[in-house]
């Protein structure tokens, strides 16, 4: 053990003291009884069945390939992390590891595995199963999505075993709040696995054909059964490592189903039919008509506030225009110009967008950093209101001219442009309905074109030819660094100019250094000074313009307790291991 | 009266109410009113709000409920005097009712909502009204041209050589596999991302048309090989009529009373058919509209639950077609539908 | 007959492979693929996807993917499923038994209800017939939707369960499942009564007047039997041709109900598939119906044929 590890906050004189308490409960407790994780605040009652929904069947049940939102919300249950994010608060939590400790170069972790826990099939999980995961994730061939993730400045992060229960994670430089990435990446068992790694097929394995048995995880439901198109059962995994107060194996409920519904509504439907216990992800007109379908006061409704996702209208900034789309290359002549774009923004009515699309369950944004992402939003910004004076200023400050209410530009073109949005989002298309209408206060002839979903990416990140898109993102986390490739010049959701080999404007080229700076710094307060300076930079120059941001909302089943909306995957189930009916009246 | 009778009568006054729909409107279907949404159909009262009769109707405002959403209260209701005959305000600009056009009814300083307004305070009458246009002249104009064509194929196949009969009929049994309406994601990408709506109304009637002929034709082809098996075509053919005089004097009138039946069987097929092409972006768009975009945004449970008044237009196709329905049944269609079958050989007479 | 049937045969082969061609053709037309939204997917880098990519569904020629996919259905499995990571006769199989239930429930009830109805006479025919225009004045998913809204109505009043539930007892499983498949069912035979009544009603009237049916009337036969041993066969041939058409619909007719109802058939998975351009699900599925579109077609003429022996000797 060659680098020195502390742990970040405390002095080193009283971490010498821990590690060795440490080492010695340690030494005691091996032997006699696995090393449970205790949640001290929670007292529930076991026993009990949840019915649950999944938008649409999961593809996979492989941790390694699910990239839909199915398959990701029941691998997160199937499986378990090293370190986790309690939801909650923000903070990193200890999982799979019970401890961990940053090198002081910052680049080096060290994890203690948690003994005596063992996958839901009974075999006991050792570092042998991390050290597995890990190179699975890191494969070339098998080009699992997670890889990228562990990949830094073209390095992977290399993986040693120290010990039985101890793991060194090295990352090739020092990377700001690196215990996030863990959360998620599923650890998986070597013993079933490593053959079909050898053979390769581990591509095909886990799919949702496999027999249950061979389908085994740390997290605190395993598999039970699978009926194609209609559900897909889970059971309480008797050998999961978490504890309540009273030292009662978690988790309390002894199964879970899921049903696939087609739609929002048919998941409504079934809940107030009494055959869901709960349901999440719910737009605003849904969460409201609960109620009045339900007759009784048996469902409780939940509202998170706002989540990290946010509704965002698009300019075309692609440079690629010119040579084959004339007519988006027209208009792209006006976004290029920031005052045009500021002059949209400030025509731009957030309060009946919050209002009318989404039923006041919603908040207006300054910029896409929303209120979940806590304190890394920028409070010096506000929402742009509605300011139509200042507009039409802006725009005459740039030569544009009216002529009777229509507006002109420059050259004396008509500016008239189309916005695209997803046909079947129906609150993307009513806020590109509403918009149309609020630039037809400035004499702007936008029409509004409703694409089936995939054409519609299609144009935003292949062929380059729209105007304007209405399109909704999420952040991948409140940290700054789960958000790189929206402000890298070159990342995948720089979508206003995609694939640029250099930063195409001197304050992109900021906000690429002012990101990558923050990446290795280790103090919070030096990060978020960036982070701020780059929202400001972004409310400066307007690439895109942040509208809304709609609110968490879910309907449970009253006596359904432990089940609140949280803004990182998966949702509402994250802590599904605690969740619990309650009793009597 | 008869019942066909009636229908006629209905059909006629119906369809001048989507005809004339600038003049029976209220407001402009396209105006957004962010004060009023999801407002219910407002009532009509030949009471003032103290009791007294009046011979000009009040139209009865519900009053919004502050800080809740879309909830409104008929208490403290407005009462607004009714106007008849009125001339549009120059700054109201319906999609096509010039300023200044005449309409049925109004009052001063806004539009009455008889059937409530939509999710962003848009008048569904009017829209209704302006919607039933579109939607009937699209339906109308598909149904009949997927009509003719599929008597043309049909007489053609009951007709001509075996080899053309098969080669058509192995054609509609193609046609009526394929899931055209999904499938037909590329055509959007074929045309410019801006196009006028009279545009789109032409591309989604030449598309239901394309694809609807199929399943006719069969139908059609089948009454065809009947009709050639009638002794009056047999005569005609030994004293050596042409095909052509056969089809035009025998065949044909044999045909039209079932292929009036078709076009009736279309027609409410075609309106399904728009919702679904709205969904791939190729049907009628904002700012016009059509029963089918009602329909789209109404599909989902909330609005058809919470506001009931947004389905209207199935309230409003329901007696159309079924007026139209009956006066094809009129026109003596009611007879079995002969089918197609193994080889049509087998029911021709040997030459 | 066996020879008329081989070609017949053969002909169908050239439809269903113009049908899977076509499929191919218009969902490589179309705009994006199924990796597109993993363009949208943070961090994943274009070199990555464009491996994934590679793996899964390398590009080639539409003619060389045709010719494999034409492979892989003459073995049966009709090749891999993109976004399932499963072959698609697995993913198939089992949707497309739930959907001929729907539709085979369906289409029982349509006949049933319109074989009871039709034989009514007199003024309660006149209102069949009234009610029978008015259905079919009503487009098949606006009938759906009305059922729905008239099923949540009254919801107040007694639980309908609607959709599907995972069931856990067996016997339970059965009566929820009939509960669950009632509705859904019922939209299905609406939507279809119209069309079967209208045959059988027209069937019957001209039976009536055929010579043998005005025969055994005088000879004073029972209505009963009259309406058994003779109306019926005289008005079999358009019924065993419209009964053929229904068997060859009976995976393609259930597409809105399905969606509705949150159904989980065939006619969801192909929407869905084609929605993520999943091409070897779409195509299999499409052919599937195909399929028995074809064979539904050549069953009643085989029916036709053993039926009516006029068509028997003219064949001969």
């Amino acid at each position: 053990m060659k680098a020195a590890f502390v742990f970040p906050s405390l002095p080193s004189a009283r971490v010498a003291l821990f590690l060795a308490a440490f080492a010695f409960s340690a030494a005691l407790a091996l032997p006699a009884c696995p090393q449970a994780l205790r949640i001290s605040s929670l007292r529930g009652a076991p026993g009990g069945h949840l019915s649950a929904s999944l938008r649409a069947e999961p593809r996979t049940l492989n941790p390694v390939f699910a990239t839909d939102s199915a398959s990701r919300t029941v691998t997160s249950i199937l499986n378990a992390d090293l370190l986790h994010i309690n939801r909650a608060t923000d903070a990193v939590e200890p999982a799979l590891a019970s401890s961990w400790q940053v090198g002081r170069d910052g680049q080096s972790y060290l994890l203690h595995l948690r003994h005596g826990v063992r996958f839901s099939d009974g075999s006991p999980f050792t570092a042998d199963d991390v050290l597995f995961s890990f190179r699975v994730y890191l494969d070339p061939k098998l080009n699992a999505p997670q890889r990228d993730l562990l990949i830094i400045d073209g390095r992977p992060i290399r993986v040693t075993r120290l010990g039985p229960d101890l793991v060194r994670f090295d990352l090739p430089r020092p990377y700001a709040a690196a215990a996030r990435l863990f959360d998620g990446i599923a650890i998986l068992p070597s013993h079933l696995l490593q053959p079909l790694l050898q053979a390769g097929t581990l591509a095909n394995a886990w799919t949702l054909v496999t027999p249950p048995a061979q389908l085994v995880g740390l997290g605190p439901f395993r598999l039970r059964s699978y009926r194609p198109g209609q559900s897909l059962v889970l059971e309480r995994n008797p050998y999961y490592w978490k504890q309540d107060a009273g030292s009662r194996p978690l988790p309390y409920l002894d199964e879970v189903d899921f049903s696939f519904a087609s739609n929002q509504d048919a998941e409504a439907i079934r809940f107030t039919a009494g055959q869901l216990d709960l349901i999440s992800r719910l737009t605003a007109d849904t969460y409201s008509s609960l109620q009045k379908l339900s007759s009784s006061n048996l469902i409780r409704e939940l509202d998170g506030g706002p989540g990290l996702e946010f509704d965002l209208l698009l300019f075309n900034l692609n440079a690629d225009l010119a040579a084959h789309l004339p007519q988006a290359a027209h208009t792209q002549t006006w976004f290029l110009q920031q005052p045009f774009r500021q002059a949209l923004s400030l025509a731009v009515d957030r309060a009946a967008l919050v209002h009318l699309v989404f039923q006041d369950h919603a908040v207006p944004l300054a910029s896409p950093v929303t209120p979940a992402s806590g304190q890394w939003a920028n409070p010096a910004l506000r929402p742009t209101a509605l300011d139509l004076p200042s507009a039409r200023r802006l725009l005459a400050d740039a030569g544009f001219r009216w002529r009777g209410a229509a507006l002109y530009d420059r050259d004396g073109n008509p500016v008239r442009f189309t916005i695209i949005a997803t046909s079947s989002n129906r609150a993307q298309s009513g806020i590109a309905t509403l918009l149309a209408h609020n630039f037809a206060a400035l004499g702007i002839d936008a029409s509004v074109v409703p694409l089936e979903f995939r054409s519609f990416l299609q144009r935003i990140t292949q062929s380059h030819d729209y105007d304007l898109a209405v399109m909704a993102l999420s952040a991948g986390d409140t940290d700054p660094n789960g958000n790189m490739s929206l402000w890298l010049s070159s990342g995948n959701l720089h979508l206003w100019n995609q694939g640029e080999a250099q930063p195409a404007t001197p304050w992109e080229a900021e906000i690429d250094s002012l990101m990558r700076q923050q990446m290795t710094l280790t103090d919070f307060r030096q990060r978020r000074a960036a982070y701020f300076r780059i929202q400001s930079i972004y409310a400066a120059q307007l690439p895109f313009l942040s509208l809304v941001s709609p609110n968490m909302l879910a309907a449970v089943r009253a006596p359904l307790a432990g089940a609140a909306p949280g803004p990182l995957d998966p949702g509402m189930l994250d802590n599904i291991a605690s969740f619990y009916w309650r009793k009597g009246p | 009266m008869t019942l066909p009778r009636a229908a006629l009568i209905f059909l006629v006054l119906y369809s001048a109410l989507f005809a004339f729909a600038g003049f029976f409107a209220t407001a402009d279907p396209a105006a957004i009113d962010a004060s009023l949404p999801y407002l219910p159909p407002e009532g009509i009262r030949f009471t003032s709000p103290a009791g007294q009769f009046h011979l000009r109707p009040y139209l009865v405002r519900p009053q919004p409920v502050p800080g809740q959403f879309a909830v409104y209260t008929r208490r403290g209701a407005a009462f607004i005097p009714l106007k008849f005959f009125v001339t549009t305000a120059s700054a109201d600009t319906t999609v096509d009712a010039s300023p200044g056009s005449l309409h049925l009814c109004g009052i001063s300083g806004g539009a009455p909502h008889f059937l409530g307004t939509d999710e962003f305070g848009r008048d569904v009458w009017s829209r209704l009204l302006y919607g039933g246009r579109t939607t009937l002249a699209i339906g109308l104009t598909a149904s009949l041209a997927a009509s003719l064509l599929a008597l043309a194929v049909g007489l053609i196949a009951g007709s001509a050589a075996p080899w053309l009969d098969t080669l058509l009929m192995r054609l509609v049994e193609t046609m009526i596999s394929v899931p055209w309406f999904y499938l037909l994601l590329a055509v959007r990408a074929l045309l410019p991302l801006r196009v006028s709506p009279w545009v789109a109304v032409a591309a989604s009637t030449a598309l239901m048309a394309a694809i609807g002929w199929a399943r006719p034709a069969r139908i059609l082809r089948g009454v065809t090989i009947a009709a050639h098996q009638r002794a009056y075509v047999t005569m005609a053919r030994a004293t050596g009529a042409s095909p052509w005089q056969i089809a035009r004097w025998h065949t044909l009138p044999d045909l039209a009373p079932q292929a009036i039946t078709q076009f009736t069987v279309l027609l409410p097929q075609f309106i399904a058919s728009e919702v679904a092409l709205s969904y791939l972006g190729l049907g009628v768009t904002e700012p016009l509209v059509s029963w089918g975009v009602m329909l789209t945004a109404a599909q989902h449970l909330s609005t058809f639950v919470e506001y009931p008044w947004l389905i209207s237009p199935i309230w409003t196709m329901i007696p159309f077609f079924f007026s139209v329905h009956v006066l094809a049944d009129r026109a003596g269609s009611l007879r079995p539908l002969t089918l197609p079958s193994l080889s049509r050989h087998w029911y021709k007479l040997p030459r | 007959m066996i020879s008329s049937l081989a070609t017949r045969l053969a002909h169908s082969l050239g439809s269903l492979l113009a049908v899977s061609l076509l499929c191919f053709a218009l969902l490589r037309a179309a705009p994006g693929d199924y990796f597109t939204t993993l363009r949208l997917e943070p961090g994943l880098s274009p070199q990555t996807l464009r491996s994934i990519q590679q793996q899964a569904d390398p590009r080639s020629p539409i003619v060389r993917r045709y010719a494999l996919w034409c492979a892989s259905a003459l073995h049966g499995d009709f090749g891999q499923s993109l976004a399932y990571h499963m072959p698609v006769r697995a993913l198939l199989a089992e949707r497309i038994a739930n959907t001929l239930l729907l539709s085979g429930a369906g289409l029982c009830g349509a006949w049933l209800l319109g074989l009871l109805l039709s034989t009514l006479r007199g003024r309660p025919a006149a209102l069949v017939r009234l009610f029978a225009s008015l259905l079919w004045s009503i487009p098949d998913p606006v009938l759906a939707f009305l059922l729905l809204w008239t099923a949540l109505r009254l919801h107040a009043l007694a639980p309908l369960p609607i959709g599907t539930t995972s069931p856990t007892a067996s016997w339970t499983q059965w009566s929820n499942f009939v509960r669950q498949l009632a509705l859904p069912a019922l939209a299905m035979a609406l939507g279809y009564l119209p069309l079967v009544l209208r045959h059988l009603q027209g069937g019957f009237d001209a039976a009536q007047h055929a010579p043998a049916v005005e025969a055994a009337h005088m000879h004073g036969l029972p209505p009963r039997i009259v309406l058994f041993r003779y109306i019926l066969p005289e008005a079999a041939n358009p019924l065993i041709s419209l009964f053929g058409l229904g068997i060859g619909s009976l995976l393609s007719a259930s597409l809105f109900v399905e969606v509705l109802f949150g159904w989980p058939g065939l006619g969801q998975l192909l929407l869905n598939a084609i929605l993520m351009r999943d091409t070897n699900v779409v195509v299999a599925g499409v052919f599937c119906s195909a399929l028995l579109l074809i064979l539904g077609n050549l069953l009643a003429d085989l029916l036709l044929w053993l039926h009516d022996p006029r068509l028997r000797e003219a064949a001969s």
